[in-house]
């Protein structure tokens, strides 16, 4: 609908929107890559201008979310090898900041305490796998879109969110049990 | 079963990448285990949560990019005021404050669309064309504006025209196959998409312009002095038709400016040499808002300037009010006016001009005379 709006419109407003909804994803994704918030900002600029130069034809791309995702990787790239840097896409030390996982108080099934065991268990996986795992569960990209992205097979990217579920699901049963057990013992 | 497979099973069936078989193996998983049931539940709820709206962060980031944008000579919010509508006076008031809504968008194409296609009936087989320019193009769709009227036309090949009143576009059936040729009585703001393989030509009396996508005005009244092509972004390609068809190309911000009849020109003692003068100058900027004078009319700003007689203004002010204006009084319409109007009536235009500089006016009708 925004990418109608855009191409056939000359739209800012829908534009901007765009802007606003993969902005931070497409910046972490370019940190991933290139280590450098400020670089990783001129990639993303660099995308979008390019979107904008092409909004026209802007309607005829099918998936636009892998699209920009894939676009700011090869951005990325080419930017390292002006730099004479050797990109390698291998995240390691990079901290993934999640928007989804914070404590609703609306949502009964999760309590505040729940989210920071959550939150410290995911901190201590391995950043590939912190990768896969937002890229899928906030960006919503599929498996095969991640694999591709990060030139991994899809057993890996399958491999990576069995693990990331697993670690996160076993801390929330702890908890349950914890809680049920001290329950029990009042 | 083992557990592994478990977390897997629920990964895809989460990310929505889980296969109907693999769908049931995870319920008959779940019926046998409490344990897992809790952690698919507990998961499912943290799945359910949507993203924060942390806006800030990229609120800024956006101003930042739109800054970059500019900087490389692209500017998103100046293609606003092209906005698709037939360009009228009350819409121009509102676009100010609030973007054009995109349904008034569709309505005006269709109805234009509308209007391509009764002309495209009624007029096949038409090839010669009043104007009497060499049509190198049949002219099989055409729109014409009449004085007081502007509009917007989009072409097959998604580029879009802006025609000043008095003006006159056609175009071929064979638009877009190998190339875009158009024609152009008076004058219109170009926006054309890129499309390298299929160069667009516009023909007028005097120039041919040729171009592969970019902003441009081009200003050919048969009633003018010259012929003007004013370029906003891009390049474009000039051939001079009464100069044994000299080609010169535009860089932004420049225009150029070519004299309709030939001149002769040359000493006395060699054969004259008669052809176009040519002239290439900067655009104009208004001192007041430092918009481009050039491409006002697109924005439904009827401007003139300092170097402008009162004759050349009148022409202008017949084709945008549709009225006619005689001169009682040749030394008046030597006069320099410069002025800019937006709402303003012809009359209440003709009262501003009129206490700036000394001349009187008589309205009857449509017909206005100037006196000293």
């Amino acid at each position: 609908m925004l990418q109608q709006a855009i191409a056939c419109f000359d739209d800012v407003q829908a534009y901007k929107q765009l802007f606003l909804i993969f902005h931070s994803s497409l910046i972490q994704f370019a940190v991933s890559i290139t280590r450098s918030r400020q670089l990783s900002e001129e990639i993303v600029s660099d995308v979008f201008l390019k979107i904008w130069e092409k909004r026209q034809q802007l309607d005829k791309i099918e998936n636009l979310q892998f699209y920009l995702f894939t676009a700011v990787k090869n951005r990325a790239i080419n930017k390292l090898h002006e730099q004479k840097k050797n990109p390698v896409i291998s995240i390691d030390s990079v901290a993934v900041e999640f928007k989804t996982i914070y404590h609703d108080p609306e949502q009964k099934m999760i309590s505040a305490e729940m989210i920071s065991q959550i939150q410290a268990i995911i901190r201590q996986l391995p950043p590939r796998c912190q990768l896969i795992f937002k890229l899928i569960k906030e960006d919503g990209l599929k498996y095969k879109e991640v694999a591709e992205l990060l030139h991994l097979s899809l057993k890996t990217v399958e491999n990576q969110m069995s693990l990331a579920l697993k670690k996160i699901g076993s801390a929330i049963n702890f908890k349950l049990h914890h809680l049920a057990t001290s329950f029990s013992e009042n | 079963m083992t557990a592994d497979r478990f977390w897997e099973l629920l990964s895809k069936k989460l990310s929505g990448e889980a296969s109907d078989q693999e769908l049931k193996e995870l319920e008959l998983i779940l019926a046998s285990s409490n344990d897992c049931k809790a952690s698919a539940d507990s998961l499912h709820a943290l799945w359910q949560q949507s993203p924060l709206t942390e806006n800030a962060e990229a609120l800024l980031a956006f101003d930042k990019h739109i800054e970059r944008m500019k900087k490389a000579g692209i500017d998103p919010e100046e293609s606003k005021p092209y906005s698709p509508e037939l360009i009228s006076r009350e819409t121009r008031r509102h676009w100010l404050k609030k973007w054009w809504l995109p349904v008034t968008g569709i309505a005006a194409t269709l109805s234009l669309f509308l209007i391509i296609r009764n002309l495209h009936s009624t007029t096949a087989g038409v090839k010669t064309s009043k104007t009497g320019i060499e049509t190198n193009v049949s002219a099989i769709s055409q729109v014409t504006t009449k004085a007081g009227s502007r509009m917007r036309v989009q072409l097959p090949d998604g580029s879009s025209v802006w025609l000043n009143a008095s003006s006159y576009l056609s175009y071929g059936q064979e638009f877009g196959r190998t190339i875009r040729e158009v024609n152009l009585t008076g004058e219109a703001f170009f926006d054309v998409v890129k499309d390298a393989s299929r160069p667009f030509i516009i023909h007028t009396k005097t120039i041919d312009v040729k171009v592969l996508g970019t902003r441009f005005n081009i200003k050919a009244y048969p009633d003018e002095a010259t012929t003007e092509t004013s370029l906003l972004k891009g390049s474009v390609e000039v051939t001079i038709k009464n100069r044994n068809n000299q080609k010169m190309n535009l860089k932004p911000n420049q225009k150029i400016v070519v004299t309709n009849n030939m001149i002769v020109a040359g000493s006395e003692e060699k054969a004259p040499v008669v052809q176009a003068l040519v002239f290439l100058q900067p655009l104009t900027y208004y001192p007041t808002d430092s918009a481009i004078t050039e491409t006002a009319w697109v924005n439904n700003i009827l401007r003139f300037q300092e170097n402008e007689t009162f004759g050349e203004v009148a022409l202008k002010m017949e084709r945008w009010y549709g009225v006619t204006i005689h001169f009682a009084d040749e030394e008046v319409a030597g006069y320099r006016i410069y002025g800019s109007f937006t709402k303003e009536t012809i009359s209440q235009a003709l009262e501003a001009l009129h206490f700036g500089f000394k001349f009187n006016y008589k309205i009857e009708g449509n017909d206005i005379t100037i006196t000293k």
